[in-house]
């Protein structure tokens, strides 16, 4: 019964080979974790136990606050279960329930590897364990609460943006303070044992059950009072009628027009892209700068490109522009000429992945103070390079066996998005590599500059000549 | 006019249709009628979609389905009302007028004629996600007449309609005939088909086909139906 209200409710379709799949990933981390942990840093192994405890606990909470606000606030699903007689604290059990086994999960992924190393020690290690997964539960209980504040505080016309900022907020700030203790942790000395002192697994876990029973007295009793009100409240900002009339459109192509109204009327596509891709590029350029010091990053304009070939990559409209398309299944019996909508879904995509791409360039050119010509060809570079992913990334989209209905997000968009990513870093460390290795003649800005028009130009003529390749 | 010629179609060891023909003529309105499940829909979709055929061949208006141009022949409503909810109701149907090269001067005034006989003008400046069901099955069929298509293959096309605009619809229908085109529409209200079509197109128990002059008589349907398709 349980089971099956779950899939009801939350669409799950999580099969046993997915979670055994899961399982098997979180065995390995864990047990890579232990590895490094006791083959690379220095100290007793014994004392990474609160380091990794908060890193499970920074995961888990992740999880939380990603899930709580999808599944118990925004999921339409919620809405057709209330006509049943069925409880509002059930039901919020039923998605908390799940979510302390699944973090029940990353703890043990996360400690397993332990016992291997610290076998004396076990039951302080199963206390720390236990605090670990109490402190998730905890995270869980206080992100419900502040989702029913915001649900019943917040008018419905503004209640969604209330979300938006707990998800988005509190994963910035998750990252930075994990990213800020790891460093703390990895490169302070004494940080660490000062971190083991203060942290006394037996009080801690004492403290957090004793908080975890009071917050759940405090959650159920909200629940019992505002969730269903709260519900119903965010999902009138979700599908509010407009009050005043749309203002005609003036786009005259009808491709354009479907295509246009495909972004932008997906809100959640373009916010969540785009901030997404402005930190995966950060992180993706220090990534590679580090790994690929070994081709010459001395040489001028390296961490240019790099920066400007992670904005290219990592275009998420152009890597879903047919796995996210609804209208998809309906195309295929107007008179849409699928050669032309491949054409027109990557001028979208290319549009919007060009934002990133000036935003990148002109930061580039702020900081570095890079001459006019090279900032110019950098920016060619750049726009060259935005079109060649965006053609390669849709054109795999639209190749790839693909389901509209998929709810993994594996299967939507994203394997494109890591070949894609793939390609155009081999290309242009292939560049830097040919430039520095091989040639010292020719300068890397214009060499590259050549090869990605070359790349695009052959993208050009395959679309242009192979059109059975995008049949009607 | 629509030729059927031959069609199959499994899904995985199940067969739905195996070498089923038909031809259905201009000036004519055919229901077509089945129990739940027995391949109406994917009978509709393997003459819109030549995709989802195994084999055999559909001619609309004497061209092959599997032709780009043969897409101008018709127009499909299919039973889920979830298409181009992105877009509004008069984006949606500018979108159609200029997919299927309608002049547009003379589209817009049909436009306005059909807004106003469904009663949708005020609601076509609204996203179609905002729309009731039968506001969205209306700006659907307001399409397919837009559209210009002799051919219009409507899967339950009453469904979620006010009884003003089924009589409406019937109405546009049977303009839409006079005209010389053709109309193909599933449904599972016999009384509607007993009053309204010209032909019966059923799909019997054995999942083939056999068309029957519309007698006009309910029990007369009533009884072929019971008799060759449960």
């Amino acid at each position: 019964m349980k089971r099956t209200l779950y899939k009801a409710i939350l669409k799950s379709r999580n099969t046993p080979i997915i979670t055994l799949s899961l399982s098997m990933i979180g065995i390995y981390v864990g047990y890579l974790i232990w590895y490094v942990l006791g083959h690379y840093l220095p100290g007793s192994i014994s004392g990474y136990r609160v380091f990794v405890s908060i890193l499970a606990i920074w995961i888990s909470a992740f999880i939380g606050i990603y899930k709580i606000p999808d599944q118990l606030f925004t999921n339409r699903q919620i809405k057709d279960a209330l006509c049943f007689p069925l409880s509002s604290g059930r039901l919020v059990l039923l998605v908390i329930g799940r979510l302390a086994c699944l973090q029940l999960g990353v703890t043990i992924s996360a400690f397993w590897a332990c016992f291997l190393y610290v076998i004396s020690d076990w039951f302080s290690t199963v206390t720390i364990m236990l605090f670990c997964w109490i402190g998730s539960c905890l995270i869980d209980l206080l992100v419900l609460l502040i989702s029913m504040a915001i649900a019943n505080l917040l008018p419905a016309s503004i209640v969604g943006y209330g979300f938006i900022l707990l998800q988005y907020g509190a994963f910035l700030l998750l990252a930075l303070s994990a990213g800020n203790l790891v460093s703390e942790i990895l490169f302070r000395p004494g940080f660490l044992e000062n971190l083991n002192k203060v942290f006394c697994p037996d009080k801690w876990l004492l403290i957090a059950m004793l908080v975890a029973a009071l917050s759940t007295l405090c959650a159920y009793f909200c629940v019992k009072a505002g969730y269903v009100r709260g519900y119903l409240n965010t999902q009138n900002f979700q599908y509010r009628k407009a009050n005043k009339a749309i203002a005609p459109t003036k786009i005259k192509n009808p491709y354009f027009l479907l295509e246009w109204k495909r972004v932008s009327r997906n809100k959640e596509l373009i916010f969540f892209s785009n901030i997404k891709n402005i930190l995966t590029v950060i992180v993706l350029c220090g990534l590679l700068v580090q790994n690929f010091d070994w081709i010459g990053v001395s040489e001028r304009y390296t961490l240019e490109l790099f920066l400007l070939v992670s904005c290219c990559a990592v275009n998420t409209i152009s890597s879903t522009a047919y796995s996210s398309d609804p209208n998809k299944a309906y195309i295929s019996f107007l008179p849409i000429s699928t050669h032309r909508l491949f054409f027109w879904k990557t001028l979208q995509g290319f549009f919007w992945g060009e934002i990133t791409v000036l935003l990148f360039w002109a930061g580039a050119t702020f900081f570095y103070g890079i001459s006019v010509l090279d900032a110019f060809l950098l920016l060619i570079y750049g726009t060259i390079m935005n079109y060649g992913c965006v053609w390669f990334g849709v054109f795999l989209d639209y190749k790839m066996p693909r389901s509209p209905n998929s709810t993994n997000e594996l299967l939507h968009g994203n394997i494109s998005k890591v070949i894609v990513l793939f390609a155009s870093i081999t290309l242009t460390v292939g560049e830097i590599y040919f430039i520095t290795q091989i040639n010292d003649y020719i300068s890397l800005l214009p060499f590259a500059v050549c090869v990605s028009g070359c790349v695009v130009a052959i993208e050009c003529v395959y679309w242009l000549f192979c059109r059975r390749s995008f049949r009607d | 006019m629509i030729k059927v010629k031959g069609i199959s179609k499994k899904y995985g060891n199940r067969i739905i249709f195996e070498n089923i023909s038909c031809s259905l003529d201009n000036q004519r309105i055919y229901a077509l009628v089945g129990v739940n499940g027995i391949g109406k829909s994917t009978l509709l979709n393997a003459i819109t979609q030549p995709a989802s055929m195994d084999s055999g061949n559909v001619e609309i208006d004497e061209i092959d389905n599997r032709e780009f141009k043969s897409k101008f022949q018709f127009f499909y409503v299919p039973d889920s009302k979830e298409m181009f909810l992105n877009l509004t109701g008069n984006e949606y149907l500018k979108c159609i007028i200029q997919l299927y090269r309608q002049n547009a001067v003379k589209a817009k005034e049909t436009l306005e004629r059909l807004s106003a006989a469904f009663k949708l003008e005020r609601s076509l400046n609204e996203y179609i996600a905002n729309y009731s069901l039968g506001m969205k099955q209306k700006v659907y069929l307001i399409a397919s007449f837009l559209s210009g298509a002799g051919n219009l293959i409507l899967d339950e096309p009453f469904n979620g309609l006010d009884p003003e605009s089924v009589a409406t619809l019937k109405k546009l229908l049977i303009e839409h005939r006079e005209a010389g085109n053709l109309v193909l529409f599933s449904a599972h209200n016999l009384d509607l088909v007993a009053n309204f079509c010209d032909d019966v197109v059923f799909i019997d128990k054995r999942r083939k086909i056999f068309q029957l002059e519309n007698p006009r008589d309910f029990a007369q349907l009533e009884n072929a139906f019971f008799q060759n398709c449960v």
